[in-house]
């Protein structure tokens, strides 16, 4: 007798068990609502230009000339999907190399038609693009050297030196810096500005 | 004896390396730390404006480099030359105006590595604008600081957003596709092709390209999707490159430019090949013309 009671409260107990676990979810669901969020990400567009050491040219001249060049590289980034525009010009007028009344002139080639440089003049270079050779490498006071440069145009007519068709991702233009000296040259520290600009397509 | 001078020399040979190698992690250390990088958000801004109103506006600047530095803010003309369209900052077009009516709270900021600043500008159009396009260019550009101590070329940076503004009033809208142009034989990657689109009117528009390459079997390869703004009275050649093209391949490739009301698509084949291959075909078929000439 008291076995079967305890068996049917058994039985009842497991029974409730199980429609309970049944009927939770449908109870949670029915207490539960949802809702929606949109999410929005707005991503702006942007353009930078990096460059990192100086350029210093050190020449120690000798009655033929010697040239002496350093590299500058240029660093593009623009999630701009048609790319940009890089160009170069001096930041005035003046396109000398200067050290109070002395200079060296900008050197009389160009981007399309650069040549080497004569003694007095300093100019700039991009491997393989227009005219320049395809390729340059550091002069120490170079008195055998024959790579080819191009003056530094004045402001308000920047040359340009690249341009893309997509965005860019440390894109870099490697710019070389020149001058050419003789004896005749007087010491001094000389210097010049320029600018480099970047605008998106 | 011989084993002891040969550990000398390997001794001496690595520890050379790891020598050279803590002052080349100098020098990188010490070019890191001359960075100077300057960044300029948005690239571009559009405005439709009436005639004698006033707006203000801001862009970002972020100093994302490892120095400080000075940067002066302006406005010059801008405009394009020929159909590649190179900027022109210093345009006499009488469109290329919208840099006069911008000015600034401050002209010149100092901006800390990791810092970004907010510029404002006002934008104040003249009561006798003519309807239409006028555009002009903000610049940010970093200012050289310093005497030199060495002969050097100092370098400033500049940065630009271009600024295209339409006044309203009665202005024409109008363009045409002038040439829709993909080269059949193509050598090396990439594979290039080209739309022009000329601009009719006195307002710019955006021009919308869709392209799409696919092999012959329909599979498509490659598209792409890009948006390039054309201003009046100019033609702008917008090229298209398909960089990862295979070095052998036979292509469709459909390019469809939208502006304005005007939709047009045209379709092409590519043969990608490299002109090697066309060397060998012909001395092949040269070959075979003189075999079967000498079997006659």
């Amino acid at each position: 007798m008291t076995t079967t009671i305890g068996r049917r409260a058994l039985s009842a107990t497991l029974a409730l068990a199980v429609f309970g676990l049944a009927v939770a979810p449908a109870v949670a669901s029915a207490a539960s609502s949802s809702a929606n969020t949109t999410i929005n990400a707005t991503v702006g567009s942007t353009i930078s230009i990096t460059t990192a050491s100086p350029v210093a040219l050190s020449l120690t001249p000798t009655s033929g000339g010697v040239v002496t060049s350093a590299s500058d590289t240029v660093t593009v980034n623009t999630n701009n999907s048609t790319g940009y525009t890089l160009t170069l010009e001096d930041n005035d007028a003046t396109t000398t190399l200067v050290s109070g009344g002395n200079t060296f002139t900008a050197h009389s080639g160009t981007f399309a038609a650069p040549t080497a440089l004569a003694n007095g003049t300093w100019g700039y270079a991009v491997a393989s693009a227009g005219g320049f050779d395809a390729s340059y490498s550091t002069e120490n006071s170079n008195g055998s050297s024959t790579s080819k440069w191009a003056g530094v145009p004045a402001s308000g007519s920047g040359v340009t030196l690249k341009t893309t068709g997509s965005a860019a991702s440390n894109d870099t233009t490697t710019v070389w810096w020149a001058a050419k000296a003789n004896t005749s040259q007087p010491n001094g520290t000389y210097s010049d500005t320029v600018t480099y600009t970047a605008t998106t397509n | 004896m011989k084993r002891v001078v040969w550990q000398g020399l390997l001794a001496g040979f690595f520890g050379g390396l790891v020598v050279a190698g803590l002052f080349s992690g100098d020098a990188r250390a010490a070019e890191q730390s001359t960075v100077e990088s300057i960044t300029l958000s948005p690239v571009s801004k559009r405005y439709s404006l009436d005639a004698g109103t006033t707006k203000q506006d801001d862009f970002k600047i972020v100093n994302d480099g490892k120095v400080a530095y000075t940067f002066k803010v302006y406005a010059q003309p801008y405009f394009v030359k020929g159909e590649t369209y190179d900027p022109d900052y210093f345009s006499k077009s009488p469109m290329s105006d919208a840099n006069k009516w911008v000015s600034f709270e401050k002209q010149q900021y100092r901006i800390e590595p990791g810092e970004t600043l907010v510029v404002p500008y006002t934008l104040a159009v003249s009561e006798d604008a003519a309807p239409g396009g006028h555009y002009g260019v903000i610049f940010a550009e970093t200012q050289a600081s310093g005497k030199p101590d060495a002969t050097s070329v100092a370098r400033q940076k500049r940065v630009g957003m271009i600024l295209y503004a339409t006044v309203k009033g009665e202005y024409r809208l109008g363009g045409d596709v002038s040439e829709q142009s993909v080269p059949f034989f193509q050598f090396t990657a990439p594979l290039v092709m080209h739309t022009t689109v000329k601009n009719t009117g006195n307002a710019d528009f955006l021009v919308k390209n869709h392209t799409e390459i696919s092999d012959l079997f329909g599979n498509k390869k490659y598209s792409v999707d890009k948006e390039y703004p054309v201003l009046p009275d100019t033609s702008r050649k917008m090229v298209t490159e398909w960089t990862q093209a295979p070095t052998f391949g036979l292509f469709k490739v459909v390019t469809t430019s939208d502006f304005l009301t005007i939709s047009k698509t045209s379709s092409q084949y590519v043969l990608m090949a490299p002109i090697w291959a066309y060397l060998v075909l012909t001395i092949v078929v040269m070959a075979a013309i003189l075999y079967f000439a000498r079997m006659r």
